[in-house]
């Protein structure tokens, strides 16, 4: 069962701003959905290796060789705000 | 309705043009859409781009060519808005299209428009699509199921003959069922991934809404085999479907697992998968006993899994590179803000339960268990094909609901995907294909069978098909 309040350190981990009544809402929300997955563990797996591979049980890598890629205009194209060939993002603070 | 095989025989015989499909399309969707709400884009140079088709139809034109058609709007295509049905990409014109898109294009298939869908694909009924629900067309005040909503909705509403759509737990096959139509999820692998926007990379897969088997098993061939762009894909030569088919089902074993038709799943629509499971006896199939014990856990590692693999792969949209970006003091509150806006209320919980799920100290408590549990459902499952070719059960444990009775009910609507999860989770193919109706509401009989034999899963689909007509 999540312990209380595990939203506000969750939202702000994964770079998330809620409102306060939506952070309640979430917070009951994942403590149900936590409880209900708790089943899993009454069940006996030892000795069952994670399935930690897709279909096939193989890791394909392609050669490492440069190959055709995204033309930098195409790739900047829906970006918020740009100067040329480079993003413009708001300046990082920091922490005091 | 009229099959895609059908539309092309009438394009060979020049009894139709891709034009006059287009605009029979179009009709269509002006008498209908405003209630059904099943795309999010029409493309308007679809007329032209028709004229252009049928001006340049070569000799032995293939069965696609010319035939509009709809995707899903998680399909990215080169040009055209691709929204995921997310506020966060509502403005998100792609640089190139997903290879499955490609592929279609080069077999001179038209793209009439994208469809709606629940946002990033998460959910099961189409209500969490920022743009707005997509309605059943059987009765539109249900849901037609989801995420792949609005194209099971332009399958079943007769907008387009087919429409490709995404699974990563059900999504293709759920909203078939509850639409009437048949939805095909490859096996993992099979169809390039390439050009999908990622949930689940694990487990997602693009599939295919049809009117029947056999157009399945078409539109299948033209998108599936492999691709450099996605090192997931198989190397496998794709078999040739339409002939696996004409070989017919005699002679193939089946069962129909107790897990799949027991606690939680409506009387009428077990009854009917007794009824098609008692058809296909009498047309020659074998049915042998099969045991899935574990099967009533996969929707708890489902729930534990995709989340973890959707909370990574939504990090790329803080508002920097794709779409609308929220002012902040700094960078860091310039992300949370972006996000905070962009995301819907489905898309923030899962992206929360994967960040707990992987956060230091509950990562082998909830993630390795779940992905324990992921192994022994493939072990069940490779063990029970070695007994039977494919497994008969319910798409779905009941009909289409009606909107919002699940909505603010993260949990009930999570077991609306319970039965087609495993499939997901396994790796395998799978396929729903509409029983008798109960109670007027389209049934959706499940078929499942071993990864890459789509052969077997077809040619099984298309004797069901007929035998529950």
């Amino acid at each position: 069962m999540a312990e209380d309040r595990i939203v506000p350190k969750l939202a702000a981990l994964a770079r998330l701003r809620l409102e306060p009544g939506e952070a309640d809402r979430l917070e009951r929300d994942l403590s149900s959905i936590l409880h209900h997955v708790e089943r899993l563990q009454s069940l006996d797996m030892q000795g069952v290796d994670a399935a930690l591979w897709t279909a096939g049980g193989e890791e394909r890598l392609r050669p490492d060789e440069p190959g055709e890629s995204l033309a930098v205009e195409d790739g900047l194209g829906c970006a918020a705000a740009r100067d040329g060939r480079y993003l413009i993002v708001p300046g990082m603070r920091e922490e005091a | 309705m009229e099959t895609l095989r059908d539309a092309a025989s009438r394009l060979r015989r020049a009894e139709a043009t891709s034009g006059s499909l287009v605009e029979a399309a179009f009709s269509a969707i002006e008498a209908r859409e405003a209630d059904l709400h099943s795309f999010l884009t029409l493309l308007p140079d679809a007329r032209e781009a028709a004229e252009e088709l049928d001006r340049a139809r070569p000799e032995g034109a293939g069965p696609l060519y010319g035939i509009p058609y709809a995707a899903k709007d998680n399909l990215m295509t080169e040009g055209v808005r691709t929204t995921a049905a997310s506020r966060i990409l509502a403005e998100y014109v792609p640089p190139y299209s997903a290879t499955a898109i490609e592929r279609l294009t080069a077999q001179g298939a038209l793209l009439l428009g994208k469809t709606n869908l629940d946002e990033f694909a998460m959910g099961s009924s189409t209500e969490h699509s920022a743009f707005g629900p997509s309605r059943n067309p059987i009765d539109p005040t249900r849901v037609p199921g989801g995420s792949s909503g609005g194209s099971a909705v332009a399958v079943a509403a007769g907008f387009t003959h087919y429409a490709l759509g995404s699974e990563t737990g059900g999504s293709v096959r759920q909203p078939a069922a509850f639409c009437g139509c048949v939805g095909l999820k490859p096996s993992y692998g099979r169809v390039s991934r390439y050009g999908l926007i990622a949930f689940a990379s694990s487990l997602d897969q693009i599939g295919t809404l049809t009117r029947d088997v056999r157009d399945a098993a078409v539109v299948l061939a033209a998108i599936a085999g492999r691709d450099a762009h996605d090192q997931t894909s198989v190397q496998d030569a794709v078999p040739d479907y339409l002939g696996a088919i004409s070989l017919g089902a005699k002679g193939l074993r089946f069962g129909v697992p107790q897990e799949y038709i027991g606690e939680g799943v409506a009387p009428a629509i077990r009854d009917e998968v007794l009824r098609a499971a008692d058809l296909l006896e009498a047309q020659g199939l074998t049915r042998r006993d099969v045991r899935l014990p574990h099967t009533p856990y996969a929707l708890d590692a489902y729930y534990i899994i995709a989340p973890a693999e959707a909370s990574s792969n939504l990090a790329r949209f803080d508002g920097m590179r794709y779409g609308p970006r929220a002012e902040g003091d700094d960078l860091l509150e310039s992300y949370k803000s972006s996000r905070g806006e962009g995301f819907g209320a489905e898309v923030k919980r899962r992206i929360l339960l994967g960040t707990y799920v992987l956060s230091a100290g509950y990562y082998d408590t909830y993630y390795l268990r779940a992905q324990r549990l992921r192994a022994l459902l493939r072990q069940e499952f490779s063990a029970a094909f070695a007994d039977v070719d494919v497994l008969l059960t319910p798409t779905t444990p009941t009909t289409a609901f009606e909107i919002g009775a699940r909505v603010d009910d993260p949990l009930a609507m999570y077991m609306a995907d319970a039965l087609t999860i495993p499939a997901n989770l396994a790796g395998l193919c799978a396929i729903s294909v509409p029983g008798r109706p109960s109670e007027g509401l389209p049934v959706g009989l499940q078929l499942m069978a071993a990864p890459m034999r789509e052969d077997v899963l077809l040619r099984a689909a298309a004797a069901l098909e007929e035998v529950v007509r």
